[in-house]
């Protein structure tokens, strides 16, 4: 049955009776209401009190707040943004994520290998013992501060199968480099 | 002569409204609010039947739409989104704010004695009784269920056609219709007990 065509027993269907009174109808389909209405009166009735309810509904339209009103509720619309300023569409969103994270850890490594360069700030004498002398004795000289660059912790200088250290407890740092051919330890 | 404004063509685009808000311009935001506050504010009005309730509605709505814009996507206008998330917001807002138990203090039409009196078409229709007719209106409307609500305002207030108002409501443009049928049905039932409707 086509949507248009009004069921011969029961007459149109809500969806046609709401369809006619928003005028949303075509020509041929209205006329057919029009006509089936003209023939049931009290259904003609139920439509046209709908009618007037819509008419009524119409003129009841809320009276507009005044401009200071929307002036206020804009205003409190945009400072709840403003926190979210920075808001973005999602795909956006997760890449300023993974970028901040990724400069976070640029920075730490920054500062870190700067935590363990030697430097100027570097003031003991440098370096270096070997880690079987016994605590007491003193730190045997194998080269000034400038002859020496941080390989790191873990990865010691085993040339000749010792062991370089700084001294007891102060195992905070070690250095190690080559000793000079022309420098004896 | 008839002066008639013409509608103006190189206004942008709410797609482009909502990337330049993106990017931070509060020009555009203001623009999206006075493109779409009245319709909002309407059916607001309607659902919670006050002022001041309707303008939190809008608020809430407005925010709650342009921060949850992932679930817009496009699918459906920035205007139906819109009208969706803040007639959802007045209707929580009415059930939290117990809208139907301050309209039932405020029965229109009775005088002191509690007798009901009725009101003309057109009586009710003119701005003499619009204060009692409101009210005698929200009565109705209280009588019909959320999604009969929610349909009919998004409908005859903020001015959704059938297709934009299931898109809103998620529901097919024939439930539309027919709830938009039975709204009316039940509506003219109320105030024909009030009324010479």
């Amino acid at each position: 049955m086509n949507h248009d065509e009004i069921h011969p027993d029961t007459g149109p269907s809500p969806e046609q009776f709401a369809a006619f009174l928003d005028g949303e109808l075509d020509a041929g389909a209205r006329a057919r209401v029009v006509a089936w209405l003209a023939n049931h009166p009290s259904a003609a009735e139920e439509i046209e009190g709908q009618r007037q309810v819509m008419r009524v509904w119409q003129a009841s339209v809320p009276a507009e707040p005044s401009l200071a009103a929307w002036a206020g509720a804009f205003d409190r619309i945009n400072a709840k943004m403003r926190p979210a300023s920075s808001y973005r569409p999602r795909g956006i969103r997760r890449t300023l994520w993974l970028s901040a994270g990724l400069a976070a850890a640029v920075l730490t490594a920054v500062l870190l290998t700067r935590h363990f360069q030697p430097g100027p700030a570097i003031t003991r004498p440098p370096v270096i013992a070997s880690g079987t002398e016994a605590p007491d004795q003193e730190p045997i000289l194998l080269a000034s501060q400038d002859d020496v660059s941080v390989v790191n912790l873990e990865s010691y200088w085993q040339d000749d199968g010792r062991v370089p250290s700084i001294g007891e407890g102060e195992v905070s740092m070690i250095v190690a480099a080559p000793p000079s051919p022309d420098r004896e330890p | 002569m008839a002066v008639v404004a013409a509608p103006c063509s190189s206004a942008p685009s709410d797609e482009v409204l909502l990337e330049r808000f993106a990017a931070g311009e509060r020009l555009a935001l203001e623009e999206l609010f006075g493109r779409y506050r009245q319709p909002a504010y309407r059916a607001a009005f309607r659902l919670l039947g006050n002022e001041p309730d309707a303008l939190d509605a809008v608020q809430e709505g407005f925010i709650k739409a342009l921060t949850h814009l992932s679930g817009f996507q496009g699918r459906s206008s920035f205007k139906t989104w819109l009208l969706r998330v803040v007639s959802n917001a007045a209707l929580d807002l009415g059930r939290q704010r117990g809208r139907r138990e301050t309209l039932s203090l405020n029965a229109p039409g009775a005088d002191e004695t509690g007798d009901a009196r009725l009101l003309t078409p057109d009586e009710a229709a003119s701005g003499l009784e619009r204060a009692d007719l409101r009210i005698l209106l929200d009565e109705a409307l209280a009588t019909l269920s959320e999604a009969q609500r929610q349909t009919f305002v998004l409908h005859a207030d903020a001015g959704l056609s059938y297709r934009e108002v299931a898109d809103a409501t998620g529901v097919s443009i024939g439930t539309v219709m027919s709830r938009l049928f039975y709204a009316r049905q039940k509506l003219r039932a109320h105030l024909s007990q009030r009324t010479t409707l």
